[in-house]
Protein backbone atom coordinates (compact mmCIF):
# COMPACT_ATOMS: atom_id res chain seq x y z
CA UNK A 1 0.00 0.00 0.00
CA UNK A 2 2.85 2.49 -0.60
CA UNK A 3 1.08 4.59 -3.00
CA UNK A 4 0.84 7.92 -2.63
CA UNK A 5 -2.37 9.49 -2.43
CA UNK A 6 -1.35 12.51 -4.55
CA UNK A 7 -0.17 10.25 -7.29
CA UNK A 8 -2.77 11.92 -9.98
CA UNK A 9 -0.74 15.17 -9.72
CA UNK A 10 2.13 12.92 -11.71
CA UNK A 11 0.32 13.19 -14.87
CA UNK A 12 -0.88 16.81 -15.48
CA UNK A 13 -3.74 17.33 -18.10
CA UNK A 14 -2.29 18.48 -21.37
CA UNK A 15 -3.51 22.81 -21.60
CA UNK A 16 -4.87 22.32 -25.35
CA UNK A 17 -7.76 20.28 -24.65
CA UNK A 18 -9.76 22.80 -22.93
CA UNK A 19 -9.53 24.92 -26.04
CA UNK A 20 -11.70 24.38 -28.82
CA UNK A 21 -15.44 24.47 -27.09
CA UNK A 22 -18.94 25.63 -27.79
CA UNK A 23 -19.77 28.13 -30.87
CA UNK A 24 -16.45 27.68 -32.49
CA UNK A 25 -16.53 23.91 -32.11
CA UNK A 26 -19.72 24.16 -34.10
CA UNK A 27 -18.83 26.44 -36.60
CA UNK A 28 -15.27 24.26 -37.33
CA UNK A 29 -17.61 21.38 -38.16
CA UNK A 30 -20.18 23.37 -40.16
CA UNK A 31 -17.51 24.05 -42.23
CA UNK A 32 -16.95 20.58 -43.37
CA UNK A 33 -20.47 19.42 -43.95
CA UNK A 34 -21.13 20.85 -47.05
CA UNK A 35 -25.02 20.28 -47.33
CA UNK A 36 -25.47 22.03 -43.60
CA UNK A 37 -22.97 24.80 -44.82
CA UNK A 38 -25.72 25.63 -47.63
CA UNK A 39 -28.70 24.99 -45.77
CA UNK A 40 -26.89 27.69 -42.99
CA UNK A 41 -25.99 29.85 -46.19
CA UNK A 42 -29.49 29.40 -47.51
CA UNK A 43 -31.44 30.49 -44.06
CA UNK A 44 -28.79 33.50 -43.30
CA UNK A 45 -29.50 35.15 -46.61
CA UNK A 46 -33.43 35.01 -46.12
CA UNK A 47 -32.81 36.59 -42.95
CA UNK A 48 -30.59 39.22 -44.02
CA UNK A 49 -33.25 39.94 -47.20
CA UNK A 50 -36.21 39.94 -44.22
CA UNK A 51 -34.30 42.53 -41.99
CA UNK A 52 -32.97 45.14 -44.87
CA UNK A 53 -34.70 44.69 -48.22
CA UNK A 54 -38.54 45.30 -46.86
CA UNK A 55 -38.77 49.00 -45.90
CA UNK A 56 -36.84 49.46 -49.23
CA UNK A 57 -39.28 47.67 -51.46
CA UNK A 58 -42.60 47.23 -49.84
CA UNK A 59 -44.23 50.50 -51.82
CA UNK A 60 -43.01 49.41 -55.10
CA UNK A 61 -43.98 45.64 -54.02
CA UNK A 62 -47.72 46.86 -53.65
CA UNK A 63 -47.95 49.03 -57.04
CA UNK A 64 -50.55 47.43 -59.32
CA UNK A 65 -49.87 47.78 -63.15
CA UNK A 66 -52.20 46.30 -64.62
CA UNK A 67 -50.60 46.60 -68.42
CA UNK A 68 -47.92 43.91 -66.74
CA UNK A 69 -50.76 41.65 -65.47
CA UNK A 70 -49.03 38.20 -65.54
CA UNK A 71 -46.02 39.47 -67.18
CA UNK A 72 -43.52 36.35 -67.64
CA UNK A 73 -40.09 35.79 -65.96
CA UNK A 74 -36.66 35.87 -66.79
CA UNK A 75 -37.02 39.50 -68.90
CA UNK A 76 -35.37 42.71 -67.77
CA UNK A 77 -37.61 45.00 -70.54
CA UNK A 78 -39.62 46.21 -67.74
CA UNK A 79 -36.24 46.54 -65.14
CA UNK A 80 -34.87 44.07 -62.40
CA UNK A 81 -37.80 44.12 -60.45
CA UNK A 82 -39.49 41.88 -62.65
CA UNK A 83 -37.17 39.84 -63.51
CA UNK A 84 -39.74 36.99 -62.03
CA UNK A 85 -42.32 38.16 -63.77
CA UNK A 86 -45.92 39.29 -62.32
CA UNK A 87 -48.89 38.33 -60.77
CA UNK A 88 -52.23 38.70 -61.38
CA UNK A 89 -52.63 42.49 -60.73
CA UNK A 90 -49.47 43.54 -62.22
CA UNK A 91 -47.59 43.38 -59.02
CA UNK A 92 -43.52 42.83 -59.31
CA UNK A 93 -43.10 39.09 -58.46
CA UNK A 94 -39.81 39.39 -56.60
CA UNK A 95 -40.39 41.97 -54.45
CA UNK A 96 -43.76 40.51 -53.31
CA UNK A 97 -41.15 37.50 -52.56
CA UNK A 98 -39.38 39.71 -50.38
CA UNK A 99 -41.49 41.27 -48.48
CA UNK A 100 -43.46 37.48 -48.47
CA UNK A 101 -40.10 36.81 -46.65
CA UNK A 102 -40.51 38.74 -43.57
CA UNK A 103 -43.98 37.72 -42.70
CA UNK A 104 -43.14 34.32 -43.09
CA UNK A 105 -39.96 34.06 -41.17
CA UNK A 106 -41.47 36.37 -38.96
CA UNK A 107 -44.33 34.38 -37.94
CA UNK A 108 -42.81 31.05 -38.04
CA UNK A 109 -39.90 32.41 -36.25
CA UNK A 110 -42.23 33.83 -33.31
CA UNK A 111 -44.76 30.91 -33.21
CA UNK A 112 -41.16 28.91 -32.98
CA UNK A 113 -39.93 30.48 -29.95
CA UNK A 114 -42.76 31.27 -28.07
CA UNK A 115 -44.26 27.26 -28.56
CA UNK A 116 -40.48 26.13 -27.55
CA UNK A 117 -40.37 28.08 -24.60
CA UNK A 118 -43.50 27.85 -23.53
CA UNK A 119 -43.32 23.89 -24.09
CA UNK A 120 -39.58 23.60 -22.44
CA UNK A 121 -40.51 25.13 -19.48
CA UNK A 122 -43.87 23.82 -18.90
CA UNK A 123 -42.69 19.88 -20.02
CA UNK A 124 -39.70 20.40 -17.06
CA UNK A 125 -42.12 20.97 -13.91
CA UNK A 126 -44.09 18.24 -15.66
CA UNK A 127 -41.69 15.72 -16.02
CA UNK A 128 -39.24 16.96 -12.95
CA UNK A 129 -42.10 17.29 -10.89
CA UNK A 130 -44.56 14.70 -11.72
CA UNK A 131 -47.58 13.50 -9.27
CA UNK A 132 -51.30 14.90 -10.62
CA UNK A 133 -49.67 18.10 -11.67
CA UNK A 134 -48.21 15.99 -14.15
CA UNK A 135 -51.50 14.25 -15.35
CA UNK A 136 -53.40 17.21 -15.82
CA UNK A 137 -50.70 18.48 -18.11
CA UNK A 138 -50.10 15.79 -20.41
CA UNK A 139 -54.24 15.27 -20.75
CA UNK A 140 -54.30 18.92 -21.92
CA UNK A 141 -51.04 17.88 -24.15
CA UNK A 142 -53.01 14.91 -25.44
CA UNK A 143 -56.37 16.50 -25.91
CA UNK A 144 -54.29 19.23 -27.92
CA UNK A 145 -52.87 16.56 -29.91
CA UNK A 146 -56.07 14.99 -31.16
CA UNK A 147 -57.80 18.29 -32.69
CA UNK A 148 -56.18 18.69 -35.60
CA UNK A 149 -54.17 22.02 -35.51
CA UNK A 150 -54.59 23.29 -39.08
CA UNK A 151 -58.63 22.79 -37.81
CA UNK A 152 -57.99 24.29 -34.46
CA UNK A 153 -56.26 27.04 -36.47
CA UNK A 154 -59.33 27.47 -38.71
CA UNK A 155 -61.58 27.87 -35.81
CA UNK A 156 -59.39 30.49 -33.94
CA UNK A 157 -58.72 32.77 -36.49
CA UNK A 158 -62.30 32.67 -38.09
CA UNK A 159 -63.55 33.87 -34.90
CA UNK A 160 -60.32 36.70 -34.27
CA UNK A 161 -59.56 38.69 -36.30
CA UNK A 162 -56.96 37.54 -39.07
CA UNK A 163 -53.52 39.41 -38.24
CA UNK A 164 -50.23 38.59 -38.15
CA UNK A 165 -50.14 38.47 -33.74
CA UNK A 166 -53.34 36.02 -33.66
CA UNK A 167 -51.60 33.81 -36.68
CA UNK A 168 -47.99 33.53 -34.42
CA UNK A 169 -50.39 32.62 -31.23
CA UNK A 170 -52.37 29.86 -32.47
CA UNK A 171 -49.64 28.38 -34.77
CA UNK A 172 -47.86 28.59 -31.18
CA UNK A 173 -50.30 27.31 -28.88
CA UNK A 174 -50.88 24.25 -31.54
CA UNK A 175 -47.24 23.37 -31.83
CA UNK A 176 -46.56 23.56 -27.78
CA UNK A 177 -47.13 20.03 -27.09
CA UNK A 178 -44.11 18.82 -29.13
CA UNK A 179 -41.49 20.69 -26.94
CA UNK A 180 -43.68 19.42 -23.45
CA UNK A 181 -43.45 15.89 -24.41
CA UNK A 182 -40.10 15.93 -25.67
CA UNK A 183 -38.64 17.77 -22.24
CA UNK A 184 -41.23 15.58 -20.13
CA UNK A 185 -39.62 12.76 -21.54
CA UNK A 186 -36.01 14.05 -20.63
CA UNK A 187 -36.78 15.23 -17.64
CA UNK A 188 -38.06 12.19 -16.27
CA UNK A 189 -35.50 10.13 -17.08
CA UNK A 190 -32.99 12.79 -16.10
CA UNK A 191 -34.31 13.52 -12.50
CA UNK A 192 -33.61 10.11 -11.61
CA UNK A 193 -29.48 10.72 -12.88
CA UNK A 194 -27.07 10.67 -9.86
CA UNK A 195 -25.93 13.92 -10.28
CA UNK A 196 -29.15 15.23 -9.49
CA UNK A 197 -29.16 13.44 -6.19
CA UNK A 198 -25.50 14.59 -5.82
CA UNK A 199 -26.95 17.98 -6.34
CA UNK A 200 -29.84 17.64 -3.74
CA UNK A 201 -27.52 16.20 -1.29
CA UNK A 202 -25.17 19.59 -0.97
CA UNK A 203 -28.40 20.92 -0.38
CA UNK A 204 -30.24 22.17 -3.71
CA UNK A 205 -33.86 22.82 -3.92
CA UNK A 206 -35.89 21.93 -6.80
CA UNK A 207 -35.98 24.91 -8.60
CA UNK A 208 -31.95 24.87 -8.58
CA UNK A 209 -31.89 21.38 -10.13
CA UNK A 210 -33.99 22.49 -12.64
CA UNK A 211 -32.16 25.80 -13.52
CA UNK A 212 -28.78 24.06 -13.36
CA UNK A 213 -28.74 20.17 -13.53
CA UNK A 214 -31.87 19.37 -15.73
CA UNK A 215 -32.45 22.77 -17.90
CA UNK A 216 -28.89 22.26 -19.59
CA UNK A 217 -29.08 19.03 -20.47
CA UNK A 218 -32.68 19.09 -22.26
CA UNK A 219 -31.63 22.48 -24.17
CA UNK A 220 -29.69 21.35 -27.00
CA UNK A 221 -32.60 18.79 -27.71
CA UNK A 222 -35.21 21.82 -27.81
CA UNK A 223 -33.29 23.47 -30.10
CA UNK A 224 -32.61 20.66 -32.37
CA UNK A 225 -36.27 20.29 -32.49
CA UNK A 226 -36.91 24.05 -32.94
CA UNK A 227 -35.30 24.09 -36.10
CA UNK A 228 -37.55 21.09 -37.33
CA UNK A 229 -40.08 23.22 -36.29
CA UNK A 230 -39.45 26.12 -37.78
CA UNK A 231 -40.04 23.91 -41.42
CA UNK A 232 -43.17 22.73 -40.30
CA UNK A 233 -44.42 25.70 -38.97
CA UNK A 234 -43.73 27.66 -42.31
CA UNK A 235 -45.42 25.52 -43.81
CA UNK A 236 -48.29 25.35 -41.35
CA UNK A 237 -48.97 29.22 -41.69
CA UNK A 238 -48.69 28.95 -45.77
CA UNK A 239 -51.50 26.47 -45.55
CA UNK A 240 -53.31 29.12 -43.41
CA UNK A 241 -52.87 31.84 -45.82
CA UNK A 242 -53.58 29.51 -48.79
CA UNK A 243 -56.84 28.74 -47.46
CA UNK A 244 -57.00 32.77 -47.07
CA UNK A 245 -57.65 32.63 -43.19
CA UNK A 246 -53.98 33.69 -42.37
CA UNK A 247 -53.28 36.85 -43.52
CA UNK A 248 -55.29 39.71 -45.32
CA UNK A 249 -53.87 42.01 -47.76
CA UNK A 250 -51.72 44.45 -47.72
CA UNK A 251 -49.56 41.65 -45.68
CA UNK A 252 -48.69 39.24 -47.66
CA UNK A 253 -46.53 36.05 -47.20
CA UNK A 254 -45.57 33.22 -49.13
CA UNK A 255 -48.40 30.65 -48.54
CA UNK A 256 -50.44 33.87 -50.00
CA UNK A 257 -48.44 33.96 -52.83
CA UNK A 258 -49.34 30.55 -53.89
CA UNK A 259 -52.69 31.26 -53.21
CA UNK A 260 -52.81 34.32 -55.22
CA UNK A 261 -51.42 32.34 -58.22
CA UNK A 262 -53.44 29.49 -58.04
CA UNK A 263 -56.28 30.41 -60.97
CA UNK A 264 -53.56 31.03 -63.04
CA UNK A 265 -51.80 27.66 -62.89
CA UNK A 266 -52.50 26.52 -65.88
CA UNK A 267 -50.97 30.02 -67.97
CA UNK A 268 -48.94 31.67 -65.77
CA UNK A 269 -46.95 28.93 -63.38
CA UNK A 270 -43.91 31.07 -62.53
CA UNK A 271 -46.99 33.25 -59.84
CA UNK A 272 -46.85 29.80 -58.28
CA UNK A 273 -44.21 28.11 -58.41
CA UNK A 274 -41.59 30.97 -57.51
CA UNK A 275 -43.09 31.21 -53.81
CA UNK A 276 -43.44 26.83 -53.73
CA UNK A 277 -40.07 26.41 -54.47
CA UNK A 278 -38.84 29.26 -51.50
CA UNK A 279 -40.93 27.36 -49.34
CA UNK A 280 -39.77 24.03 -50.28
CA UNK A 281 -36.45 25.33 -50.37
CA UNK A 282 -36.61 27.10 -46.89
CA UNK A 283 -38.36 23.84 -45.15
CA UNK A 284 -35.52 21.41 -46.57
CA UNK A 285 -32.92 23.75 -45.79
CA UNK A 286 -34.51 23.95 -41.86
CA UNK A 287 -35.14 20.28 -41.86
CA UNK A 288 -31.39 19.57 -43.12
CA UNK A 289 -30.01 22.16 -40.44
CA UNK A 290 -32.20 20.25 -37.76
CA UNK A 291 -30.49 17.27 -38.50
CA UNK A 292 -26.87 18.04 -39.12
CA UNK A 293 -27.34 19.72 -35.71
CA UNK A 294 -28.86 16.97 -33.79
CA UNK A 295 -25.81 14.53 -35.06
CA UNK A 296 -23.17 17.28 -34.46
CA UNK A 297 -24.13 17.37 -31.38
CA UNK A 298 -24.51 13.99 -29.86
CA UNK A 299 -21.42 13.23 -27.86
CA UNK A 300 -21.88 9.35 -29.16
CA UNK A 301 -22.16 10.64 -32.98
CA UNK A 302 -19.21 13.70 -32.44
CA UNK A 303 -16.48 11.40 -33.69
CA UNK A 304 -17.98 11.69 -37.30
CA UNK A 305 -16.80 15.00 -37.23
CA UNK A 306 -13.72 16.00 -35.11
CA UNK A 307 -11.78 13.88 -33.13
CA UNK A 308 -12.55 13.89 -29.51
CA UNK A 309 -10.20 15.51 -26.49
CA UNK A 310 -7.50 12.81 -25.97
CA UNK A 311 -7.17 13.72 -22.04
CA UNK A 312 -8.88 10.98 -20.93
CA UNK A 313 -6.68 8.51 -21.98
CA UNK A 314 -3.31 10.58 -20.93
CA UNK A 315 -4.15 11.16 -17.75
CA UNK A 316 -4.92 8.96 -14.62
CA UNK B 1 -1.30 0.45 7.59
CA UNK B 2 -4.12 -1.58 9.18
CA UNK B 3 -3.23 -1.25 12.48
CA UNK B 4 -2.54 2.34 12.32
CA UNK B 5 -6.19 3.08 11.71
CA UNK B 6 -7.23 0.59 15.04
CA UNK B 7 -5.26 2.36 17.37
CA UNK B 8 -6.64 5.58 16.73
CA UNK B 9 -9.01 6.07 19.18
CA UNK B 10 -12.94 4.93 19.09
CA UNK B 11 -14.59 8.19 20.46
CA UNK B 12 -13.21 11.88 21.14
CA UNK B 13 -16.18 13.95 22.06
CA UNK B 14 -19.14 11.92 22.23
CA UNK B 15 -21.38 10.49 18.96
CA UNK B 16 -21.52 12.89 16.36
CA UNK B 17 -24.18 10.67 14.66
CA UNK B 18 -26.94 8.55 16.45
CA UNK B 19 -28.60 6.40 14.43
CA UNK B 20 -31.54 4.65 15.86
CA UNK B 21 -34.18 2.33 14.67
CA UNK B 22 -34.00 3.66 11.34
CA UNK B 23 -36.26 1.73 8.46
CA UNK B 24 -37.43 2.18 5.03
CA UNK B 25 -40.40 0.07 3.69
CA UNK B 26 -40.83 0.36 -0.20
CA UNK B 27 -44.34 0.13 -1.24
CA UNK B 28 -44.68 -1.92 -3.99
CA UNK B 29 -47.56 -1.86 -6.25
CA UNK B 30 -50.84 -3.77 -5.18
CA UNK B 31 -49.31 -3.16 -2.13
CA UNK B 32 -46.32 -5.07 -1.85
CA UNK B 33 -43.89 -3.96 0.60
CA UNK B 34 -40.07 -4.67 0.59
CA UNK B 35 -37.81 -4.37 3.25
CA UNK B 36 -34.94 -2.37 2.24
CA UNK B 37 -33.50 -1.59 6.01
CA UNK B 38 -35.15 -2.91 9.05
CA UNK B 39 -34.44 -0.94 12.05
CA UNK B 40 -30.70 0.56 12.02
CA UNK B 41 -29.21 1.42 15.38
CA UNK B 42 -25.81 2.87 15.46
CA UNK B 43 -23.43 5.76 16.35
CA UNK B 44 -20.61 7.24 14.66
CA UNK B 45 -17.58 8.98 16.58
CA UNK B 46 -15.39 11.84 15.54
CA UNK B 47 -12.77 10.46 13.62
CA UNK B 48 -14.18 6.88 13.35
CA UNK B 49 -14.95 5.10 9.96
CA UNK B 50 -18.02 2.78 10.43
CA UNK B 51 -18.20 0.35 7.51
CA UNK B 52 -21.51 -1.32 6.47
CA UNK B 53 -20.69 -4.14 4.47
CA UNK B 54 -23.50 -6.67 2.96
CA UNK B 55 -24.05 -8.56 -0.63
CA UNK B 56 -25.57 -6.52 -3.04
CA UNK B 57 -29.57 -5.95 -2.23
CA UNK B 58 -29.04 -5.99 1.34
CA UNK B 59 -29.94 -2.42 1.99
CA UNK B 60 -26.31 -0.95 2.46
CA UNK B 61 -26.78 2.07 -0.28
CA UNK B 62 -30.58 2.15 1.13
CA UNK B 63 -29.11 2.65 4.70
CA UNK B 64 -26.31 5.31 3.57
CA UNK B 65 -29.53 7.96 1.27
CA UNK B 66 -31.74 7.13 4.46
CA UNK B 67 -29.25 8.58 6.98
CA UNK B 68 -29.16 11.52 4.64
CA UNK B 69 -32.69 11.68 3.85
CA UNK B 70 -31.75 11.75 0.06
CA UNK B 71 -34.46 8.74 0.39
CA UNK B 72 -37.29 9.23 3.21
CA UNK B 73 -36.98 6.67 5.90
CA UNK B 74 -39.89 4.94 7.08
CA UNK B 75 -39.20 5.52 10.76
CA UNK B 76 -36.54 6.27 12.75
CA UNK B 77 -33.84 8.66 13.83
CA UNK B 78 -31.22 10.64 12.81
CA UNK B 79 -29.53 12.59 14.97
CA UNK B 80 -26.36 14.72 14.23
CA UNK B 81 -25.36 16.34 17.20
CA UNK B 82 -28.34 16.84 19.06
CA UNK B 83 -30.00 17.93 15.63
CA UNK B 84 -32.74 15.03 14.38
CA UNK B 85 -32.59 15.26 10.47
CA UNK B 86 -36.17 13.16 10.27
CA UNK B 87 -38.53 15.77 10.60
CA UNK B 88 -36.86 18.79 9.92
CA UNK B 89 -38.31 20.83 7.32
CA UNK B 90 -36.56 21.38 3.58
CA UNK B 91 -34.86 24.95 4.93
CA UNK B 92 -33.36 23.24 8.54
CA UNK B 93 -32.87 20.10 6.84
CA UNK B 94 -30.54 22.05 3.95
CA UNK B 95 -28.90 23.73 7.11
CA UNK B 96 -28.25 20.76 8.71
CA UNK B 97 -27.49 18.23 6.73
CA UNK B 98 -24.53 20.54 4.67
CA UNK B 99 -22.72 18.91 7.20
CA UNK B 100 -23.19 15.51 6.39
CA UNK B 101 -21.99 15.16 2.64
CA UNK B 102 -22.01 12.02 0.63
CA UNK B 103 -19.39 10.43 -2.11
CA UNK B 104 -21.44 8.18 -4.83
CA UNK B 105 -20.21 4.61 -6.24
CA UNK B 106 -20.06 5.95 -9.87
CA UNK B 107 -18.12 9.22 -10.22
CA UNK B 108 -19.37 8.91 -14.29
CA UNK B 109 -22.85 9.42 -13.27
CA UNK B 110 -22.59 12.25 -10.07
CA UNK B 111 -21.17 14.90 -12.13
CA UNK B 112 -22.87 16.76 -14.43
CA UNK B 113 -21.50 16.50 -17.62
CA UNK B 114 -21.92 20.02 -18.86
CA UNK B 115 -20.05 21.43 -15.69
CA UNK B 116 -16.69 22.33 -15.82
CA UNK B 117 -14.56 21.13 -12.01
CA UNK B 118 -15.04 24.55 -11.21
CA UNK B 119 -19.04 24.96 -11.45
CA UNK B 120 -19.00 21.73 -9.91
CA UNK B 121 -17.36 22.10 -6.59
CA UNK B 122 -18.46 26.16 -6.45
CA UNK B 123 -21.99 24.54 -7.26
CA UNK B 124 -22.81 24.25 -3.40
CA UNK B 125 -21.86 27.24 -2.41
CA UNK B 126 -24.31 29.35 -4.46
CA UNK B 127 -26.65 26.94 -2.46
CA UNK B 128 -25.14 27.59 0.80
CA UNK B 129 -24.60 31.12 0.60
CA UNK B 130 -22.79 31.69 3.66
CA UNK B 131 -19.98 29.39 2.76
CA UNK B 132 -19.10 31.33 -0.47
CA UNK B 133 -15.16 32.19 0.11
CA UNK B 134 -14.53 35.50 -1.08
CA UNK B 135 -12.28 34.38 -3.87
CA UNK B 136 -13.91 31.01 -5.03
CA UNK B 137 -11.56 30.22 -7.85
CA UNK B 138 -8.73 30.15 -5.32
CA UNK B 139 -10.59 27.70 -3.10
CA UNK B 140 -11.08 25.43 -5.15
CA UNK B 141 -7.84 25.48 -6.60
CA UNK B 142 -7.13 24.89 -3.40
CA UNK B 143 -9.56 22.01 -2.52
CA UNK B 144 -8.16 20.52 -6.06
CA UNK B 145 -4.88 20.79 -4.60
CA UNK B 146 -6.07 18.94 -1.47
CA UNK B 147 -7.39 15.78 -2.98
CA UNK B 148 -3.86 15.69 -5.55
CA UNK B 149 -5.30 17.14 -8.40
CA UNK B 150 -3.46 20.08 -10.57
CA UNK B 151 -4.70 23.30 -10.61
CA UNK B 152 -5.16 22.99 -14.29
CA UNK B 153 -8.13 20.84 -14.09
CA UNK B 154 -10.42 23.76 -12.85
CA UNK B 155 -11.80 24.08 -16.27
CA UNK B 156 -12.13 20.49 -17.34
CA UNK B 157 -15.34 19.19 -18.17
CA UNK B 158 -15.68 15.57 -16.47
CA UNK B 159 -15.48 14.10 -19.84
CA UNK B 160 -11.99 14.77 -19.68
CA UNK B 161 -11.06 12.94 -16.42
CA UNK B 162 -10.53 10.16 -15.99
CA UNK B 163 -12.57 7.60 -12.62
CA UNK B 164 -10.40 8.34 -10.52
CA UNK B 165 -10.02 12.27 -11.02
CA UNK B 166 -13.39 12.15 -10.86
CA UNK B 167 -13.70 10.85 -7.59
CA UNK B 168 -11.35 12.84 -6.34
CA UNK B 169 -13.62 16.29 -7.65
CA UNK B 170 -16.40 14.45 -5.95
CA UNK B 171 -14.53 14.62 -2.84
CA UNK B 172 -13.41 17.93 -3.16
CA UNK B 173 -17.27 19.22 -4.10
CA UNK B 174 -17.91 17.20 -0.61
CA UNK B 175 -15.13 18.98 1.40
CA UNK B 176 -15.88 22.60 0.27
CA UNK B 177 -18.83 22.58 2.51
CA UNK B 178 -17.03 21.65 5.73
CA UNK B 179 -18.55 18.28 6.57
CA UNK B 180 -17.87 16.20 9.51
CA UNK B 181 -19.20 13.18 8.33
CA UNK B 182 -18.48 11.93 4.99
CA UNK B 183 -21.11 8.74 3.89
CA UNK B 184 -19.01 7.27 1.13
CA UNK B 185 -21.53 5.13 -0.91
CA UNK B 186 -18.67 2.06 -2.26
CA UNK B 187 -16.38 5.38 -3.34
CA UNK B 188 -13.84 3.10 -5.27
CA UNK B 189 -15.84 0.08 -6.61
CA UNK B 190 -16.34 1.74 -9.95
CA UNK B 191 -12.49 2.18 -10.58
CA UNK B 192 -9.47 0.43 -11.36
CA UNK B 193 -7.89 -1.75 -8.83
CA UNK B 194 -4.80 0.53 -9.34
CA UNK B 195 -6.92 4.06 -8.81
CA UNK B 196 -8.42 2.09 -5.90
CA UNK B 197 -5.74 2.49 -3.45
CA UNK B 198 -5.01 5.89 -4.57
CA UNK B 199 -7.97 7.29 -3.75
CA UNK B 200 -8.31 5.55 -0.47
CA UNK B 201 -5.01 6.39 0.90
CA UNK B 202 -6.52 9.78 0.00
CA UNK B 203 -9.35 9.45 1.65
CA UNK B 204 -7.75 7.79 5.00
CA UNK B 205 -5.37 11.12 4.79
CA UNK B 206 -8.27 13.87 4.83
CA UNK B 207 -9.71 11.52 7.57
CA UNK B 208 -6.51 12.35 9.46
CA UNK B 209 -6.22 15.63 8.39
CA UNK B 210 -9.68 16.86 9.19
CA UNK B 211 -10.78 14.60 11.52
CA UNK B 212 -13.81 13.65 9.81
CA UNK B 213 -15.91 10.75 10.02
CA UNK B 214 -16.91 8.40 7.49
CA UNK B 215 -19.90 5.99 7.42
CA UNK B 216 -17.82 3.76 5.02
CA UNK B 217 -20.40 1.65 2.79
CA UNK B 218 -19.04 -1.10 0.72
CA UNK B 219 -18.80 -4.97 -0.58
CA UNK B 220 -14.91 -5.17 -1.04
CA UNK B 221 -14.18 -6.61 2.83
CA UNK B 222 -10.47 -6.48 1.75
CA UNK B 223 -10.91 -2.76 2.27
CA UNK B 224 -12.87 -2.57 4.73
CA UNK B 225 -10.63 -4.47 7.11
CA UNK B 226 -7.94 -1.65 6.04
CA UNK B 227 -9.91 1.24 6.74
CA UNK B 228 -12.87 0.51 9.23
CA UNK B 229 -12.59 1.06 13.09
CA UNK B 230 -15.89 -0.97 13.49
CA UNK B 231 -17.63 -2.70 10.96
CA UNK B 232 -21.54 -3.56 11.03
CA UNK B 233 -22.22 -6.61 8.64
CA UNK B 234 -26.19 -5.87 6.97
CA UNK B 235 -27.91 -8.59 5.56
CA UNK B 236 -31.63 -8.77 3.96
CA UNK B 237 -31.76 -5.46 5.47
CA UNK B 238 -30.67 -6.25 9.19
CA UNK B 239 -27.37 -5.70 11.17
CA UNK B 240 -26.31 -9.45 11.67
CA UNK B 241 -23.35 -8.05 13.46
CA UNK B 242 -21.51 -5.46 14.77
CA UNK B 243 -18.68 -4.85 16.21
CA UNK B 244 -14.10 -3.93 16.05
CA UNK B 245 -13.07 -4.49 12.77
CA UNK B 246 -10.42 -7.03 14.27
CA UNK B 247 -13.19 -8.92 16.11
CA UNK B 248 -15.61 -9.43 13.27
CA UNK B 249 -12.12 -10.54 11.20
CA UNK B 250 -10.96 -13.06 13.72
CA UNK B 251 -13.70 -14.26 15.23
CA UNK B 252 -17.22 -13.74 13.12
CA UNK B 253 -20.30 -14.98 15.06
CA UNK B 254 -23.27 -14.89 12.56
CA UNK B 255 -23.29 -17.34 9.85
CA UNK B 256 -23.85 -15.69 7.29
CA UNK B 257 -20.27 -13.44 8.07
CA UNK B 258 -18.42 -16.32 7.74
CA UNK B 259 -20.12 -17.31 4.30
CA UNK B 260 -19.37 -13.72 3.84
CA UNK B 261 -15.62 -13.61 4.79
CA UNK B 262 -15.21 -17.62 3.37
CA UNK B 263 -16.67 -15.93 -0.11
CA UNK B 264 -14.16 -13.60 -0.43
CA UNK B 265 -10.78 -14.43 -1.98
CA UNK B 266 -8.20 -11.90 -0.68
CA UNK B 267 -9.46 -12.80 2.86
CA UNK B 268 -9.22 -16.25 2.25
CA UNK B 269 -5.53 -15.76 1.99
CA UNK B 270 -5.45 -13.54 4.92
CA UNK B 271 -6.54 -15.04 7.10
CA UNK B 272 -4.01 -18.46 6.74
CA UNK B 273 -1.48 -16.10 6.87
CA UNK B 274 -2.54 -14.70 10.20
Amino acid sequence: MAIDSKGARAVLLPDATVSRTGARLTLHRLLHSPSALISSGWLTLLVLVAVILPPLVETAANRQDLSLRLLPPFSLDNGPMFILGADGLGRPELLQLIVGTRTSLLVAASAVAIAAVIGFAIGLISGYFGGWVDEVLMRIADIMHTIPSLLLALAVLYVLQPSIANLIIVLAITRIPVYLRVARAQALELRERVFVESSRAVGAGDWRILRTDLAPMVLPTIRTVAMLEVASVLLAAAGLSFLGIGLQRPDVDWGMMVADGRPYLATAWWVTVFPGLVIVLTALAANLLSNWLRAAEDPSQAARFIRRPRMRKAAR
Amino acid sequence: MASETHDRPDTTEGPVLEVTGLRKVFEGRHGAQTVAVAGADFTLSAGECLAVVGESGSGKSTLARSVLRLIEPTAGSVVYRGTDLVGLDKRALRRTRRHLQMIFQDPYASLHPRQTVYRLISEPWRVHRDLMPDRPRDRVAELLDQVGMPASAIDAHPAQLSGGQRQRVSIARALGLKPDVLVLDEPVSALDVSIQAQVITLLMELQQELGLSYLFISHDLALVRLVATRVAVMYRGEFVEFGPTSEIFERPQAEYTRALLSASPALAEFGSGA
